[in-house]
């Protein structure tokens, strides 16, 4: 019934679920968790309403991540910033650039981005073409509006390739700060071009952390739970490779 | 009802087919493996969907811009028109023809790898910014950075021979040592990630948070 293989992952899947709804569970009955601050999170607003001061637009691009694709979790959560990022441009009445390279975001686009502005009362100030889809030129598309359009903030979050710098390189020069936001292990190398970041499950964070919700902020811990476990494997794996054995052989069961 | 059609509904189908999808990566049961397959093929069926409103989407913003002639119109024009005859190309003698072939490779091709060559200097400039040292941290980095580019470099192993030998040390375990920690901390947040979409927490990906009945 099983497949061979996968069943210590499956283990290590339940286990790592059942931490995070434990802790979910938790914070439904009254317990607040803390977590740590964020600041490359909480300095969205900032990057905002700096937009907002110069008069500047804001520019959003939820990466290269199908629906239907691997990198799928990643565009979620980049969603989830764009949500977010929209909220704040409704209400500061600043002007969003939404761009995709991927032709099935674009119908969840608009209807996040409609939704947010209509319940911000604020549907007369979205432009038409606040959603651009470039399909595979969008690095060139983004390179454009960032110094036409006079974008004084770029949001790349979600799974992003090597393209990514030639955007972010383009925003320094056009005074533009740059949020990079990436969870995909090929492009680990831009993250120092960007002015802030979110590496890896940073990305995935940032919508619980953002929603301020005590039961997202509850999963998160359920998350660092899933952490723990995997550095005391890392560890078991260490001590059994110094005394000549192999943990591989039981992880791959 | 609202909040019913564009919240409750899509989280119970994000939830039914993300538990079908995922115990078919585990379990070798007929009746989940086939329910599975045909659940991805309708995600890639629906994309294909949205390639069309996608293309849609670009009329609609295009047109207005040309005949009010606004500023840059005729790149639209342009565009406008080389998305016509290409999925004219397409229709009539598949992507597979010659003659698709010829518009993609003349058209899109030089721009393509004009990009990518304006990418190398755009690396280079974006690497000064970067690496200008400011904190222990990223000196460190700054002299991985030397050693791995001059050990690369075509003449770099000749004029320093143990350079080689510390990049390949360099790339092999601080390097990947890194690599490794950030792919084991993205894949539990993946799997967090997923768990949360599966149970309705996560739903940025939908529309309708503050939707009212």
């Amino acid at each position: 019934m099983f497949i061979q293989g996968r069943i210590v992952v499956g283990v290590f899947t339940l286990i790592i679920s059942a931490f995070i709804l434990f802790f979910a569970y938790t914070s439904t009955r009254g317990k607040v968790w803390g977590i740590r601050k964020m600041p490359q999170i909480d300095s969205i607003d900032d990057m905002i309403g700096r937009c907002t001061e110069l008069g500047r637009s804001v520019h959003i691009s939820c990466g290269i991540g199908g629906l239907t694709s691997t990198l799928a979790p990643q565009t979620i959560a980049a969603l989830s910033i764009l949500r977010y990022v929209a909220t704040k441009t409704a209400k500061m009445k600043t002007r969003l650039i939404c761009t995709t390279s991927m032709a099935d975001h674009v119908p969840l686009l608009n209807d996040i981005i409609k939704t947010v502005y209509q319940n911000e009362n604020a549907l007369d100030q979205l432009a038409p073409d606040t959603i651009r889809y470039f399909g595979s030129a969008e690095t060139l598309g983004v390179c454009t509006i960032l110094g036409r359009e006079k974008c004084g903030a770029s949001f790349l979050v979600g799974a992003w390739t090597s393209g990514a710098v030639t955007i972010m390189e383009t925003a320094s020069v056009n005074d533009c700060i740059t949020l990079f936001g990436n969870a995909r292990t090929g492009s680990y190398y831009v993250f120092p071009f960007a002015n802030d970041t979110l590496i890896g499950e940073e990305l995935f964070t940032a919508g619980a952390y953002l929603s301020k919700d005590s039961i997202q902020i509850g999963t998160i811990l359920g998350q660092d739970g899933g952490k723990v476990i995997g550095i005391i494997v890392l560890i078991l794996g260490i001590i059994m490779r110094l005394m000549g054995g192999d943990i591989t052989q039981l992880l791959l069961r | 009802m609202s909040i019913v059609y564009k919240k409750y509904i899509p989280i119970g189908i994000t939830a039914i087919t993300g538990v079908i999808v995922l115990f078919d990566y585990y379990v070798k049961i007929p009746e989940i493996n086939s329910a599975s397959t045909i659940l991805t093929s309708w995600g890639t069926h629906l994309s294909y969907f949205a390639v069309l409103i996608s293309a849609l989407m670009i009329v609609r913003q295009s047109i207005p811009k040309i005949i009010k002639q606004e500023k840059d119109w005729y790149f639209y024009g342009y565009m406008l028109t080389i998305l016509i005859i290409m999925s004219a190309t397409g229709f009539i003698s598949g992507i597979a023809s010659s003659n698709y072939s010829w518009w993609y490779n003349n058209f899109y091709g030089p721009v393509s790898t004009t990009l990518m060559a304006i990418m190398g200097i755009y690396l280079m400039s974006a690497s000064y910014r970067a690496f200008r040292i400011r904190s222990v941290p990223v000196f460190g980095a700054m002299i991985a950075c030397i050693v791995v580019l001059i050990a690369t470099a075509p003449a770099g192993p000749v004029w320093f021979p143990g350079f080689g030998t510390l990049s390949q040390w360099i790339q092999a375990y601080p390097s990947q040592a890194g690599i490794r920690a950030f792919t084991m901390a993205a894949a539990i947040g993946t799997l967090a990630s997923g768990i949360r979409t599966l149970i309705g927490l996560e739903i940025g990906f939908l529309g309708a948070k503050e939707d009212k009945d």
